[in-house]
């Protein structure tokens, strides 16, 4: 038998205008880009998102790493801080932000006359949240790919979002379909964090998700890395998904390192209660690392508007 | 407010444009031409080209994270432990670990012979098919819905299997686009593994799993809880970074079978990043004895169904 070695994938590479659909368009250089797409629904998101300050992604290209964790605890760290914040839940199969506030199954998202109005959470902290959650609390849907598109513009095109300070969005896991639809839409994100977990084989996922913002030309305002770590009651450390990784991929790809947080028992049960950690534990070890995560990246995208 | 209304439902397109392969209503379906989808084509030409395969697998969790392809690579070499051929197809396409899980070394190439493409024998009996033998870690490319299934396509039918005993294909995150493909591509799935971890969070979408399993009526073999508690090296303490159970009470309202806990561990991490299973490294571990016995619960589930 004669064996012949595959080089590359092939992608048909012929244009058809159709920019939205298209597997190459952070590549792009064609003039007609922004002319085809500002055309579609890409305008409406610009005006509707015009009274927000900062819109920052959180990523990680592999799931399970604390995406939505760090999500949901970050905005409501800077809701604590007397921001107004709105988190947008971009994870359409697995959203789980409305159970991280306890409001999966309790409230919805309603229309107004400016578009659907976000759900707020339940502990006066003024946090709007939108996500596919709100609408099917339990029902499995199979979305394939337009219909995501068609989900993503209606959540950036198409919501109230008003005045705010920050927008955090949470991510899917990979590096394709709804992270894709998500930074073409918005072209003018504040920056990405990227999250990840110690391991080697994590690695491969969170340098993609941060080649890939880099591709989409925003900024990476750097990489968290989580699960880093557990304390046992008796003092020993335990090193259960390794210690370091993130750090030395911050390095590795020349992006801020933004620190550790370590694994705790109470921060996955605070999920489940539908608490955020942050306000039921807001002097613990992890709640500060979060708050030094949420002041630098404020300082960042403050500099970066500057 | 004035002119509000809770958003019910998302209105999704429902009229038939005959185009089966890309339909989000393919399980709920029952008009003939989907009779006519399932007797030509591709199917036909997945099915032929498995022939040699006598019994297919799938791992999903529906969640990110919770150790799919860790227990994917560890089932297998579980199988191959009981003397089975075995072949992990690795659906992962924004970012394949098994090769590396696998201890395949970088710059591997995947190779394309008079049968087709050939899996890399990454260990004896153990064999591995991923599209990370063709990419580099730093080649970031964007998989629309229609790429990732005419990959799928091509990794089902163009793919040399050869004689195996089990084939155990490992699908990313998510309920829908490489979950649906799949599950349409391989009607005659033996069934699929459910892996979850311990958190309330976490069930939700391993649910939406038994449930797009059930619609697609393939069978439940069971679900494994990973990353469960643990016991501290230095004074026996039991530590549960993940506060769990939920997987066992999951399971139990389902009405599917609970295969096990595996205890959250350092051992496995470092095992993934030294690409040799676990299964193989430290087969009479904790980890292991719980993922041997269930690789002997699939082999009864599959043989002596």
């Amino acid at each position: 038998m004669e064996d012949r070695e595959i080089l590359k994938i092939n992608i048909m590479m012929k244009c058809d205008y159709k920019c939205e659909d298209c597997e190459k368009f952070f590549e792009c250089k064609d003039a007609m880009k922004e002319k085809m797409f500002r055309r579609r629904r890409m305008v409406g998101a610009i005006k509707k998102m015009s009274g927000i300050k900062y819109k920052v992604a959180v990523s990680a290209g592999k799931g399970g790493v604390g995406k939505s964790l760090l999500s949901v605890n970050l905005a409501t760290t800077l809701a604590m801080m007397g921001r107004r914040v709105t988190i947008l839940d971009q994870d359409l199969d697995g959203s789980t932000v409305p159970k991280m506030f306890g409001i999966q199954g309790e409230k919805g998202l309603r229309y107004g006359s400016k578009g659907l109005i976000p759900a707020t959470d339940n502990l006066g902290l003024g946090i709007d949240v939108i996500s596919l959650g709100l609408i099917y609390p339990d029902e499995v849907i199979t979305l394939f790919h337009q219909m995501r598109r068609g989900i993503t513009e209606e959540f950036v095109a198409n919501v109230d979002y008003g005045e705010r300070d920050w927008l955090i969005i949470d991510l899917p896991p990979g590096t394709s379909s709804d992270s894709c639809n998500l930074l073409q839409y918005i072209p003018d994100l504040d920056g990405t964090v990227v999250i990840t977990v110690s391991p080697k084989v994590a690695q491969l996922a969170a340098r993609k998700a941060t080649l890939l913002a880099a591709k989409a030309g925003s900024r990476v305002l750097g990489i968290v890395e989580n699960m880093s770590g557990y304390v046992c009651e008796c003092g020993a450390i335990h090193n259960f998904l390794l210690q370091g990784g993130g750090e030395s991929l911050a390095k590795e790809l020349n992006v801020p390192f933004l620190g550790r947080i370590p694994m705790d028992g109470s921060l996955s049960q605070a999920g489940d209660l539908g608490v955020p950690y942050v306000y039921k534990y807001p002097d613990s070890l992890i709640s500060k690392k979060i708050r030094e995560v949420a002041e630098n990246i404020e300082k960042m995208v403050q500099e970066g508007k500057e | 407010m004035k002119n509000e209304a809770t958003v019910k439902r998302i209105t999704v397109q429902g009229e038939c444009i005959g185009k089966c392969e890309s339909c989000e209503k393919y399980f709920d379906c029952s008009l003939p031409l989907k009779e006519t989808f399932q007797k030509k084509g591709i199917l036909r030409m997945i099915q032929a080209n498995l022939k040699g395969v006598k019994h297919k697998v799938i791992v999903l969790g529906g969640k990110g994270g919770v150790g799919k392809s860790m227990f994917a690579v560890n089932l297998a070499a579980g199988l191959v432990a009981q003397g089975k051929t075995v072949c992990i197809l690795d659906q992962v396409y924004d970012c394949p670990a098994i090769p590396m899980m696998t201890g395949v070394p970088e710059g591997a190439k995947l190779r394309i012979g008079d049968g087709g493409l050939v899996p890399y024998e990454a260990y004896p009996g153990l064999r591995v098919m991923s599209t990370g033998l063709i990419l580099k870690t730093t080649d970031v490319i964007i998989w629309y819905h229609d790429m990732k299934r005419n990959a799928t396509e091509e990794l089902l039918a163009a793919t040399d299997y050869g004689e195996l005993d089990y084939l155990i294909l490992d699908i990313p995150a998510g309920t829908s686009s490489e979950t649906v493909n799949a599950l349409k591509y391989l009607p005659d799935l033996d069934g699929g593994v459910v892996v979850t971890v311990g958190s309330e969070v976490s069930q939700n979408v391993a649910r939406k799993c038994i449930y797009i399993l059930n619609k697609a009526n393939i069978p439940v073999i069971g679900v494994v809880e990973n990353m469960s508690e643990a016991h501290c090296s230095a004074c026996g303490r039991s530590i549960a970074p993940i506060q769990g159970g939920a997987g066992k009470r999951m399971a139990e309202s389902e009405g599917v079978p609970f295969m096990g806990n595996i205890p959250v561990s350092e051992m496995i991490s470092l095992s993934l990043d030294a690409g040799l299973p676990f299964v193989m490294s430290h087969p009479d571990s904790e980890e292991s004895k719980t993922v041997i016995a269930t690789s002997k619960a699939v082999i009864d589930f599959c043989e002596n169904k």
